[in-house]
């Protein structure tokens, strides 16, 4: 065993070794009762792997927060502007519902005197008789 | 569904905060540097997605986070083109003696070799991988490590790393 400890040592410190052969080494490195040195240098390297961070924290995505502050004050005006306006339009639908029915009333007021006079006319209806008399009674005489 | 973010960047944690631990000595900076590396990444994660190299792009960004601290706090000399962090002269606190002797180990190492030695001795990293986490050619990455564990196995004998 040590001889291929040996072995693969002298490969180690020309660097040839491979990670395989390093593994390798280290395992029998772990039986051999030889190579303090070497012994000790794997371990503390081994020690140094399990030196971990402990403090780091994953970061996180940057969402863009408001002013609380300004938002208030925007909401205030959102909410004054908005009551303006709905009232602004509310008044606008009222004035074009009482100017509707304003005129609506005009031409129910019109309909209504058309339909008296045309009544009225209706007396007219006989003048269309005026002249006639020989039409009516001359060829009846024939 | 797992961002691009937590599925590629999250689970590299443990490999970035131990090279910038090995690079400023002091896990509460190297938990700083990381956070905002990770926080960058984290805003371009659509343009990392299609990114050549993440690994690469980590590890330098942590490295320019790292030399952006010290400069801001005028620990290294701007003008000093070759940076070494352990200049800073941070003393570690809190780490355990195998954390200790790794890192008077590395201290030892130029930053190439050091940086080397660690991705491959403590993340087991392969050729490929190194040379794509620094940004450097395989052959860089072989003599390098070659360089680094001689160096590693010569301080071994003069420290006597077992005592």
């Amino acid at each position: 065993m040590n001889e291929r400890i040996e072995e693969l040592l002298a490969k180690y410190y020309d660097a040839e070794t491979s990670l395989g052969e390093e593994q390798e080494l280290k395992v029998l490195l772990r039986a051999s009762t030889e190579f303090e040195e070497e012994k000790a240098l794997f371990g503390i390297l081994a020690d140094f792997k399990k030196a971990e961070p402990i403090n780091l924290s994953l970061p996180k995505s940057k969402v863009r927060r408001l002013n609380p502050s300004w938002i208030s004050w925007a909401a205030c005006a959102a909410i004054l502007i908005g009551s303006f306006w709905g009232w602004q339009v509310y008044e606008q639908k009222q004035a074009e519902q009482a100017a509707y029915k304003e005129v609506m009333l005009a031409f129910a007021m019109i309909q209504n005197n058309l339909s008296k006079g045309q009544e009225q006319l209706q007396p007219m209806n006989n003048l269309k008789y005026l002249n006639t008399t020989d039409q009516i009674f001359g060829q009846s005489q024939k | 569904m797992k961002t691009f973010f937590e599925a590629h960047i999250w689970p590299q944690r443990g490999k970035l905060y131990r090279l910038a631990f090995s690079w400023v000595k002091d896990r509460a900076l190297a938990e700083d540097v990381l956070q905002n590396v990770f926080e960058k990444s984290f805003t371009r994660q659509k343009e990392l997605s299609e990114h050549a190299n993440l690994s690469g792009w980590l590890v330098l960004s942590l490295k320019n986070e790292v030399l952006a601290h010290f400069r801001q706090n005028k620990k290294i000399d701007l003008l000093e083109e070759s940076i070494q962090f352990y200049e800073a002269e941070q003393q570690p606190e809190e780490v355990n003696e195998s954390i200790q002797k790794v890192m008077s180990l590395l201290k030892e190492l130029p930053e190439k070799q050091r940086n080397i030695f660690q991705l491959r001795e403590v993340e087991g990293l392969d050729y490929e991988e190194i040379a794509l986490h620094l940004d450097i050619s395989l052959d860089q990455v072989k003599v390098n490590l070659h360089r680094a564990r001689k160096r590693i196995r010569e301080l071994m004998i003069n420290q006597k790393l077992t005592k």
